[in-house]
């Protein structure tokens, strides 16, 4: 088999602050992307996703594993390594008006990579964006306006636009579709999609929304804390979650049906049940082990045995000493909890606790 | 820009005054009428006269020949000082700011040297080596000031440095000049502008000054001009007048024409601004061609829409016929149009809708908290029985915190960094309730333990800053609780936080009792919490009726389009069935069908004339809409085509709640 377009191979990211707690905001992570393949990585704040589309685009140094291109250590050290990698990567980014340049016109920033990276001819150039922009369907007077005269849907696509220009192979795209208002974000998902099909584009889709991740990716990877929790096939990950992080993620996310809705809000709170903890719910549990401290997930979280055990119902002693291992029951899916069986996690586990 | 430039009067003949100054000048030898030395001993320190226009000095030495001739000398020590200014600052303080590290740091030591020479001193030492040069003098002046300069585009550009589009720019390979040249001097050109514009003025009196002194050149110099003038001042006081104006009128001339250099680079790119706050604020987009606006309709033409659904007697509050204007280019422009709704004591509403649909609008409006140029031009309230004329805003201040208590999208910009939770609570309880003493404490924990905070106590400690987002939400729900209000207004309370949080949020507002309107644009929230629902699309209310009524049988096509637009809804791999088109921002709303532009079912009577909210056929609810059929049998058939979908998405819910079921007892 041939090697995956883009990998990461034990992935760790730790921030240091002077006078504060070194944070593990990434740790151990291992994810592999094939051509045309998307995958969505999954997680709240703090759970290090945003970290790892970073460290995949170059903009942070892992402080240990690597990055791979086909197979090809992948490095950004000096600036023709950055030239010969933002040829095959590009990025989108969630703030639509953050990542373009509110002082240049839209044709002076589209233009900027072909022109100094690609070192094409303006016939050329024009042609690439003239291209980009019947892909994400714009017309092409938008190229004399400045950022500010448009909506953030419209940014948004010619932020993709202006990654297209480069004609990449892989594409990450951070929370690329959550400022955007319900109507759009569908047709910026659509837009993408599409991409994928038309230009055999692949993606890191990384996003807080289960249900958008999983229109988009062929597979899932859910974050806690730094760590992958569970990682499978999209549909199987987000309609039958085996890890209790994944399942309280599933259940947390409102759902536009009562019926289902209200399934899913008692499920969740039986799921979160207080049984010796008084009155307090899942997040409170969090809650305990955070009060007085605003630091991220990652600092905040046991450094021994399982990361999500303090808000974790079927907690057993072994969860908070040993940590467990990302492994494979199924073909293709991994899950990290030492309950997880073949039968999914055992039932008998709820009713001791 | 220069266009731009030109539309600025002040600008204009600023900039046409420095034109003319600087001609003159060149053409001194040429138009003056006497060489800058000639005498006149016959008329000396005289006023002005056919023979010397602008009068005469000592010696009979002509004003306006000395003048033009001093203002060579003048002009190019400006030039020539701004130059070294600008050309020493601006790299310096570029490469300062976008490199960083070792390079800032030498920048940086270099500029405090420069701040502890005495600039004045300076210059005279270098005079005093190098007699009359003031060539020298001016460079040292450009040199000395750029530090300062530079300090200013360093902090610009580490500003820049870690936005987003400059990142990308790096990331892409490119050059740093390049990036420099193109993507951060065109952002700190302003800046650039107004400080060389500012120092421009103080060469300028620095020169004179020189002049004044007489330790600057030996050729004649406003400068010298002003001194003899004053030597003069009793004999003939006429003598300052020519000197003083031309310096004075140069200095205001290079104020003016920064600022509108400043204006004209800013304009090209900011033409909407403030579109950004968008969503957050409740400020309106401003319409990127306001040309295509048709003209605003009047609160009064607009034809009463059927009273609202939902128990008319009894309700907590009845609202009617709001409409709110804001400010735009000096024109007033309608964001929300006639919307009217009744909320019962106890119930739950949900107001949804994209950004710029009006529904954070609305809410500020009940508590007359319209910021900006917003007003309401028309709208009446019921509140517990009590008329309210919602254009009156310090009328409603009596029911903000008691009555109505408003929980905004950033718990903490409802929270006082300095003061601890237990104190601010506190406050709020005292100023509204008759509570004093142990039992403001008592209630206080009360609460917080209302809002399932897990540590009461310790949370009453705190400082807004040790808590975490879904901790200080919670304060923030206690904050709201504190005056004991009947009704509570939430807008969009979750969305900066994570789902597992929010879903908490969301239990403790079911749990506590009262009215609430919820604002969001979250389908999944109005359908978790609410019983009621209203759907607003472009400043007006599009649907109305129970939240499952509404998600089941939809009767509007903006309220299918926007259901059907969540991925929770699709097949995985089928493209999502997207709304086409843009919200139209406030002012290009057309006088019929807000929603026809986008519609699917439209027809050309839609945008005929202003389509009325009407009751709904088949089910209670209203809808503003011409043709709830064909929207019926639309929902119907997409129901039946999405039943794979729909099926798929309830089998997470079975597979889920089956298992979370199993681990139940």
């Amino acid at each position: 088999m041939s090697a995956p377009l883009m990998a990461a191979e034990d992935l760790a990211v730790v921030y240091r602050r002077p006078g504060q707690r070194t944070v593990t905001a990434v740790d151990g992570v291992s994810l592999a992307i094939n051509r045309g393949q998307t995958l969505g990585l999954v997680g709240e704040s703090g759970s290090g996703k945003t970290t790892i589309g970073s460290v995949m685009l170059g903009l942070i140094q892992p402080d240990q594993g690597r990055v791979l291109l086909d197979g090809e250590p992948a490095a950004w050290r000096s600036r023709a390594q950055r030239a010969v990698m933002a040829r095959r990567i590009q990025a989108v980014f969630q703030d639509p008006f953050g990542s373009m340049n509110p002082v240049r016109k839209i044709g002076q920033t589209m233009s900027e990579v072909p022109r100094y990276n690609l070192h094409l001819k303006p016939s050329a150039i024009a042609e690439r964006i003239e291209r980009a922009l019947a892909d994400v369907g714009m017309a092409s007077d938008v190229l004399d306006r400045y950022p500010a005269q448009f909506s953030g849907g419209q940014l948004q696509r010619l932020a993709i636009a202006r990654a297209l220009v480069v004609e990449p192979e892989f594409m990450v795209c951070d929370e690329a579709v959550s400022s955007l208002d319900l109507s759009v974000q569908a047709q910026v998902i659509n837009l993408l999609a599409s991409l994928a099909v038309s230009r055999g584009l692949a993606y890191l889709f990384i996003s807080h929304d289960l249900t958008v991740v999983r229109h988009l990716s062929h597979e899932i990877a859910v974050l806690y804390a730094g760590q992958i929790v569970e990682q499978g096939p999209a549909s199987a990950v987000a309609t039958n979650p085996r890890h209790p992080y994944t399942k309280a993620l599933v259940l947390a996310a409102p759902v536009p049906q009562p019926a289902e809705q209200r399934a899913r809000r008692e499920a969740r709170l039986r799921l979160a049940a207080p049984s010796a903890r008084g009155q307090t719910g899942l997040a409170d549990q969090m809650g305990q082990v955070s009060l007085a401290d605003s630091r991220p997930l990652a600092s905040r979280t046991p450094s021994s045995g399982c990361r999500w055990a303090p808000r974790c119902r079927l907690v057993r002693p072994v969860c908070r000493s040993e940590r467990p291992v990302l492994s494979s029951r199924r073909p293709g899916w991994k899950v990290a909890c030492h309950f997880d069986t073949e039968a999914g996690l055992a039932p008998d586990l709820g009713e001791s606790t | 820009m220069i266009r731009r430039l030109f539309h600025k009067p002040v600008a204009v003949v600023s900039l046409a005054w420095i034109a003319i100054l600087i001609i003159l000048s060149v053409l001194a030898p040429v138009i003056a009428p006497y060489g800058p030395q000639d005498q006149d001993l016959a008329h000396a320190l005289e006023g002005p006269s056919r023979a010397h226009l602008l009068g005469s000095g000592v010696l009979g030495l002509d004003v306006l020949s000395r003048l033009l001739y001093g203002g060579r000398v003048t002009l190019v020590s400006t030039a020539i000082s701004v130059s070294v200014y600008a050309l020493l600052g601006v790299p310096a303080g570029l490469l300062a700011g976008y490199r960083g590290g070792l390079a800032d740091k030498i920048i940086l030591r270099l500029s405090e040297v420069a701040y502890a020479i005495p600039g004045t001193i300076m210059v005279l030492v270098v005079l005093a080596i190098r007699p009359g040069d003031e060539t020298a003098a001016m460079i040292a002046v450009g040199a000395l000031a750029a530090p300062a300069l530079a300090r200013v585009v360093r902090s610009a550009t580490i500003a820049l440095r870690e936005e987003l589009y400059i990142r990308a720019a790096r990331l892409a390979g490119l050059r740093d000049w390049l990036i420099l040249r193109r993507n951060v001097l065109p952002s700190v050109m302003g800046t650039v502008i107004v400080h060389v514009a500012i120092f421009a003025t103080t060469a300028i009196i620095l020169e004179t000054g020189l002049g004044f002194l007489g330790v600057g050149t030996r050729q004649v110099t406003w400068g010298e001009m002003v001194a003899e003038a004053s030597h003069n001042l009793g004999n003939q006081p006429w003598l300052l007048v020519p000197s003083g104006f031309v310096i004075i009128s140069l200095v205001l001339a290079f104020g003016l024409i920064g600022d509108g250099l400043r204006d004209a680079t800013a304009e090209g790119y900011s033409i909407r601004q403030t579109s950004r706050a968008r969503g957050r604020g409740n400020k309106p987009a401003r319409s990127a061609k306001p040309d295509r606006a048709l003209p605003n309709k009047a609160a009064a033409n607009i034809p009463p829409d059927p009273p609202p659904t939902g128990p008319e007697t009894g309700a907590l509050l009845a609202l009617n016929g709001l409409t709110i204007t804001f400010e735009t280019n000096g024109k007033p422009v309608t964001v929300v149009e006639n919307v009217s709704f009744t909320v019962a004591p106890g119930q739950m509403v949900g107001i949804v809708g994209e950004s710029g649909s009006g529904k954070s609008v609305t809410v500020a409006a009940l508590l007359g908290l319209l910021r900006g140029t917003g007003q309401v031009s028309a709208g009446t309230m019921t509140f517990a029985g009590q008329p309210f004329d919602l254009s009156q805003t310090k009328a409603l201040a009596a029911l903000r915190a008691r009555r109505i208590a408003l929980i905004s999208q950033d718990p903490m910009s409802s929270l006082d960094p300095c003061f601890t939770i237990r104190y601010q609570l506190a406050e709020v309880i005292k100023a509204n309730t008759p509570l004093r003493g142990t039992a403001v404490g008592e209630r206080v924990l009360e609460l917080l333990r209302a809002v399932r905070l897990p540590e009461p106590e310790l949370t009453a400690r705190s400082y807004p800053h040790q808590l975490s987002g879904g901790m200080a939400q919670r304060v923030a729900i206690a904050l709201a609780l504190a005056g004991e209000p009947d009704l509570i207004l939430a807008d969009e309370p979750t969305t900066a936080l994570d789902v597992t949080v929010q879903a908490e949020i969301m239990d403790v507002l079911r749990s506590l009792g009262k009215a609430i309107i919820l604002v969001t644009h979250d389908w999944g929230l109005l359908v978790d919490l609410c019983e009621k629902g209203i759907v607003m699309y472009s400043g007006q209310v599009v649907e109305e009726g129970s939240v499952e009524r509404i998600v089941a049988q939809p009767r509007h096509p903006y309220t299918v389009g926007l259901l059907r637009s969540n991925p929770y809804f699709a097949t995985a791999g089928q493209p999502l069935p997207a709304i086409p088109g843009v919200v139209l921002p406030p002012g290009r709303w057309p006088v019929g069908c807000h929603f026809a532009e986008r519609c699917s079912l439209v027809r050309p009577v839609c945008s005929e004339a202003r389509v009325a909210l009407t009751v709904v056929r088949d089910r209670p609810g209203l809808t503003r809409c011409l043709f709830q059929d064909q929207v019926a049998a639309q929902a119907a058939d997409q129901a039946a085509a999405m039943g794979a979908a729909l099926g798929a998405a309830l089998e997470i819910g079975v597979q889920g709640t089956g298992q979370a079921a199993g681990s139940q007892p």
